[in-house]
């Protein structure tokens, strides 16, 4: 099929890019482009000049999660930690915000799940967690989270089978304050809480009975409150996320 | 601005690399480019799920077809927001009829007083779009705003003429008078008198 004037080309092409071309007229403006090297030409003149209507908008920083539910579609077996660009710390993006959008879909998941996870130790401040749970035999999955810009981080083993986890605290947080630091499993639906993270020492926690490894594990840390979430969602930023892998 | 204008040789060796599989030139390429794009699929799309859910789909499509950026579709990042905005746009078609009511207790839709801007007016004053300013301000006050609301709402021809209150015909002719002296005041322009 061939567009005949060349002024109706150039006007399909502007509203193509525009965006007011819709529907089946779209799709088909579509193939006939990707046959027709000119008018992928009339395409690009738009989209080289239009585009540049988007550096106008104010940047807003997405929520963690996209990047870890991102991560899991182009099928990442080894997840790469994002480091939080430093500079936009101080913006201070209304924690509403950042968890807001999956808040609707991790919401009922997490409410299920919280309703049976195990008690967990309560966390002020000092050597806390450890319920001298013998550690799993052999753990099945290990991983390794480290909060960027400071000495923290654990080694986390996991038996989700046993329903049992491990936790290894390492360095230290001099930010920490009044607040504490909770574990999250990121499943699918969204993050279910797992548990206060120690600062020094071990630890275990019972893992809800329902996570299984299959597709992988995500882990993620977020800042709370003192004595965990309120709302049994994350509410404050995430330190830092990454993949158990399974142990050798 | 954001970083990730100033830096267009950057993100195009980004996504080269992207091209190859290299994960870790995709993290860094979403660090450098998503907070730019996710601002305007949120500006476009009024939800943060479904930012979340363009974005999300816009980076994966960069993942898989990074090697078909051409430096002829704009900058780095141009390009990006040409590839996240027609993804908000067929999620738009799709679920436009749901916009207005959204379920109680779900996030209430974003407004353009939650962005703190008026992109309509950034677009004609704002610093960092050159020509295309220039050019915009030579259109007449009906062409550019019917030009702007399609590009920043995502508008149909139908939901133009509802905003603007006109009949269709007119609305499709300021549109596309837009388009036209848009295109020959650009071509007018050139590419060497670029400033600022």
């Amino acid at each position: 099929m061939k567009l005949q004037s060349a002024q109706l080309r150039r006007m399909l092409a502007a509203e193509y890019v525009l965006g007011t071309l819709h529907g089946a007229a779209r799709r088909r403006f579509e193939r006939l482009a990707r046959a027709d090297a000119a008018l992928r030409a009339e395409q690009y003149f738009w989209e080289s000049h239009l585009g540049r209507l988007a550096t106008v908008v104010n940047p807003v920083t997405p929520a963690p999660t996209v990047w870890i539910s991102l991560q899991r579609r182009i099928g990442s077996g080894n997840t790469v930690p994002l480091r939080r660009p430093v500079k936009e710390q101080p913006k201070a993006v209304p924690m509403w915000r950042i968890w807001a959008g999956m808040a609707a879909a991790a919401a009922v998941v997490a409410v299920v799940m919280l309703s049976q996870r195990g008690t967990l130790p309560e966390a002020p401040g000092g050597p806390q967690v450890a319920q001298q749970a013998p550690a799993p035999a052999a753990p099945a999955y290990v991983a390794q989270l480290k909060v960027p810009d400071s000495t923290m981080q654990w080694t986390v083993s996991l038996s989700p089978e046993r329903g049992q986890m491990t936790v290894a605290a390492a360095g230290d947080y001099p930010q920490l304050g009044q607040h504490s630091m909770e574990l999250w499993w990121i499943s699918p639906q969204g993050p279910v809480a797992i548990g206060l993270l120690p600062v020094q020492g071990k630890g275990s926690m019972p893992l809800p009975k329902e996570l299984t490894a299959q597709g992988g594990i995500t882990l993620a840390v977020s800042l709370e409150p003192q004595g965990g979430s309120p709302t049994g969602k994350p509410t404050g930023p995430v330190l830092t996320s990454g993949p158990a892998t399974q142990a050798a | 601005m954001s970083s990730a204008a100033a830096e267009p040789e950057r993100l195009a060796q980004l996504l080269a690399a992207v091209s190859g599989g290299d994960q870790r030139a995709f993290a860094q390429l979403y660090e450098s480019c998503s907070s730019h794009l996710f601002g305007l699929l949120l500006r476009i799309l009024q939800r943060r799920d479904w930012a979340e859910e363009a974005l999300q789909d816009c980076f994966l499509k960069v993942w898989q077809k990074s090697e078909t950026y051409e430096p002829a579709r704009g900058a780095p990042l141009t390009w990006l927001s040409t590839i996240a905005r027609y993804r908000a746009l067929d999620l738009l078609r799709m679920k436009r009829p749901e916009v207005e009511m959204p379920e109680e207790g779900e996030e209430p839709p974003m407004t353009l007083a939650d962005t703190g801007q008026n992109p309509l007016d950034s677009a004609i004053e704002g610093e960092g779009i050159g020509k295309l300013r220039d050019c915009m301000r030579g259109l007449q006050e009906e062409q550019r705003r019917s030009v702007l609301l399609a590009y920043y709402e995502g508008y149909t021809h139908q939901e133009l003429a509802q905003e603007m209150d006109a009949p269709l015909g007119t609305v499709k002719s300021w549109v596309r008078r837009g388009l036209s002296r848009l295109r020959e005041c650009l071509e007018a322009v050139g590419g060497s008198m670029e400033r600022e």
